[in-house]
């Protein structure tokens, strides 16, 4: 009775500490961006006052009327979920396709292909980035939105690593079962893969979406019309303008941030599964 | 079909063909500009009112942000759109790099255009045309400027009895004056700096101060390591170690505060530290969010007396890229943006200003006669007399500023001195130690580029 006294109490206090712990991540993790949307409803003299104010007195929201006022931030907003949408398409579609035929497909040179592929991600961007100019060039997509989504298409080598790990983990049962009632090797991507692959698919969406919501470098190279900028990059209008307007800048950085909030509490549950059920750690 | 028809269908052909050719004449040509960034309400003044008045060129403003051809992106950007003549007609580029794209031909030289117009290149500051002349060569028009300022606090001063009105005159002052405004708690914890900065370039102003140069003449030789460098990082670390050593500073001033001089965090604002150089813009900055702080402004303490006050400043310029589709009209744009048009932006900054309830400093020039101007009609309405005195000192460091270095590798001589300073700082290795690997490693670049350059390899 007293041993199972003691481990009630050892077992209470490991929960009150995992939760303590659990609570101080969520504090610094929360920290940058509680500081943000404060600071973007701080007046002016605010922005400076030390020690910090946390509660702007008064709250202003002046500087999100002043943000729409100096840049078209709706333009860059349709700009940046245009080539996120396409991209996220884009990437779901060739990157489950591919790692469906790295896992589940046998054919000749499977791995030694797989592992070159894998090679790739080690060649840094900085080495491609005048070869790719040039391509995208030769093919008329200078200042256009193509360089950021069209590639997408073409597979992606850690998506489908990722995808490839999950994908193996699943029973060849299912697919013998599937054979045996007649369905081609497509109708097995579609109708028994891909809906076992759910998690892992949430897993690669949030990841791209982040990648290319967040974007800087690339639209930065191929953009330079300011009616195709995206929103990364009219962040770093506010920097250029005469001299910084850190509250409008950080009202803009609120409202760019706020999609990806959004989306992470929308694919919250199947993201943090499938990053379980794929053995990948941010 | 008789006579009158004819005639009446040949007027008709005449006609129509004078409307189409008076309509093709009447229709502008573009000039693309990189590094306009029009969500500026200045700059869209500027523009706006360069395309309502210019009757022959329309600019088109792209590229807001990474025009520069600075960082890697930018540079890969700009070279491969200027080689495979997709670039702009005009961008913009910090003036320390003007030499390396110069060198290596991607630039257009503007002297013939210059003889041609009898444009009086004597209008911008000496200093600032000298980085953008490579030769006898001009490959742009300088825009922009900003020089180093040393600001103190009057307040802080008085309360450490030194006289608020008088800055140290020598550095053996100011490092007793650094001392004497330092302020610490009984714990030994500081609370409040006498001077520091964290600046990688505070530096430059030694070697110019002492009569040295970072380069020879002919821009062949590195003189990083040279005895007045070498001299002047010393003294900057025995200050630093004086004061508390450069971990301690940093820590203290950059624990919470940021740097740039349109910060409001900036450490001389939030007073955290008495006395800094800083570069000219911060009187904007003080005038916006704390026009009431008490300070002065003037030149960094003299360090040789036979070589007096001085300073060093930066900038920007316009550059005509090599194969520019509309030459005339990139050199139009960029003869009205570096005169007219710095009128006209302060005019729309101003009213932005207004209409926001700011003060407005006039952003400096490299134009003599328009930073006067601007600075005497803007500075006038200042409220407080400390800000509009101010302006009038900024005036003034323009007539002592040394130029950085001129070179293909202006670049990588930035990033080697501040790499040497701050291992200096930090007690990596003894200034000398430092400059001289540093040297080096700048002599080897610029033996490489010079060999491929007079082999005619680039």
């Amino acid at each position: 009775m007293a041993r199972q006294h003691s481990m009630t109490r050892r077992k209470k206090a490991s929960l009150f500490l995992t939760h303590v712990v659990l609570i101080m991540g969520c504090i610094a993790f929360g920290f940058p961006f509680a500081w943000l949307i404060s600071t973007s409803l701080k007046p002016d003299l605010q922005i400076l006052s030390f020690p910090p104010t946390w509660i702007p007195r008064p709250v202003v929201w002046s500087n999100y009327k002043e943000m729409m006022r100096l840049v078209p931030f709706w333009k860059f907003f349709w700009n940046t979920s245009y080539m996120t949408v396409l991209s996220i398409i884009g990437v779901l579609i060739s990157s489950s396709m591919g790692a469906y035929a790295f896992s589940r497909l046998r054919w000749p040179g499977r791995d030694v292909i797989f592992l070159l592929f894998l090679g790739t991600m080690m060649i840094p961007s900085e080495v491609t980035m005048i070869p790719l100019y040039l391509i995208f060039r030769n093919l008329g997509w200078i200042d256009t939105l193509k360089p950021m989504w069209v590639p997408a298409f073409f597979g992606q080598p850690f998506n489908i690593f990722l995808l490839r790990q999950f994908m193996m983990t699943l029973p060849k049962d299912l697919e013998d079962a599937a054979k045996i009632d007649g369905c081609s090797y497509l109708q097995i991507y579609l109708h028994v893969i891909m809906p076992l692959v759910k998690p892992a698919l949430a897993t690669v969406g949030v990841f791209t979406f982040m990648a290319r919501w967040n974007s800087f470098m690339t639209p930065l190279i191929y953009i330079n019309s300011r009616d195709k900028m995206t929103l990364s990059l009219g962040l770093r209008l506010f920097q250029e303008i005469g001299s910084t307007q850190w509250g409008p800048m950080m009202a803009y950085a609120a409202t760019m941030t706020l999609p990806i909030v959004i989306m992470f509490f929308f694919a919250q549950r199947q993201f943090i599964q499938g990053i379980a059920l794929t053995g990948m750690k941010g | 079909m008789n006579l009158r028809r004819k005639t009446a269908a040949l007027f008709l052909v005449i006609l129509t063909v004078l409307a189409l050719s008076t309509a093709a004449l009447a229709k502008k040509q573009p000039v693309v500009v990189w590094g306009l960034n029009v969500y500026d309400p200045g700059t869209a003044a500027m523009v706006e009112k360069f395309n309502a008045t210019n009757e022959k060129y329309e600019i088109i403003a792209e590229v807001p942000v990474g025009a520069a051809g600075q960082t890697l992106e930018s540079m890969v950007k700009l070279m491969t759109a200027i080689a495979s003549g997709t670039g702009p007609d005009v961008t913009t580029m910090d003036r320390f790099v003007v030499a390396g794209w110069a060198l290596r031909g991607t630039l257009t030289p503007l002297n013939d255009l210059i003889e041609r117009d009898g444009f009086d290149i004597g209008q911008y500051m000496s200093w600032a045309v000298e980085e953008v002349t490579l030769g006898d060569k001009y490959y742009g028009l300088p825009h922009n400027a900003d020089s180093r300022a040393f600001y103190w606090n009057k307040d802080h001063f008085a309360e450490a009895g030194l006289d608020p009105d008088t800055p140290p005159a020598t550095w053996d002052e100011f490092v007793d004056y650094a001392l004497k405004l330092t302020k610490r708690d009984a714990r030994g914890r500081l609370l409040r700096v006498g001077t520091y900065s964290s600046t990688s370039s505070w530096h430059y102003i030694h070697t110019f101060g002492l009569g040295g140069q970072f380069l020879s003449d002919d821009g062949r030789t590195a003189l990083l390591n040279a005895p007045e460098t070498v001299r002047g990082i010393e003294m900057i670390v025995d200050l630093i170690d004086k004061l508390g050593g450069v971990e301690e500073l940093g820590t203290y001033t950059e624990g919470f505060a940021g740097y740039a001089e349109d910060s409001p965090s900036n450490p001389f604002l939030m007073e955290d530290v008495s006395m800094m150089l800083g570069q000219s813009p911060l009187v904007g900055t003080i005038a916006r969010y704390k026009p009431e702080l008490n300070f002065g402004i003037g030149f960094h303490p003299v360090l040789d007396p036979e070589v007096g006050p001085v300073t060093y400043g930066g900038g920007w310029a316009w550059v005509i890229p090599q194969g520019a589709k509309n030459l005339e009209g990139a050199w139009e744009v960029i003869k009205w943006l570096t005169t007219e048009g710095h009128v006209v932006r302060a005019e729309g900054d101003y009213e932005y200003n207004q209409s926001m309830g700011r003060p407005y400093v006039p952003r400096e020039t490299t134009n003599i006669a328009v930073d006067t101007m601007l600075f005497e009609k803007y500075g006038s309405m200042l409220e407080h007399e400390h800000l509009r005195k101010a302006l009038d000192v900024v005036l003034e460091l323009y007539g002592k500023i040394r130029m950085r270095f001129l070179s293909p590798e202006g670049q990588l001589i930035r990033a080697q001195l501040s790499s040497a300073y701050e291992g200096a700082l930090y007690h990596r290795g003894t200034a000398q130690e430092l400059l001289d690997s540093a040297n080096a490693v700048v002599q080897e670049a610029l033996d490489k580029f010079w060999k491929d350059y007079d082999a005619g390899r680039l």
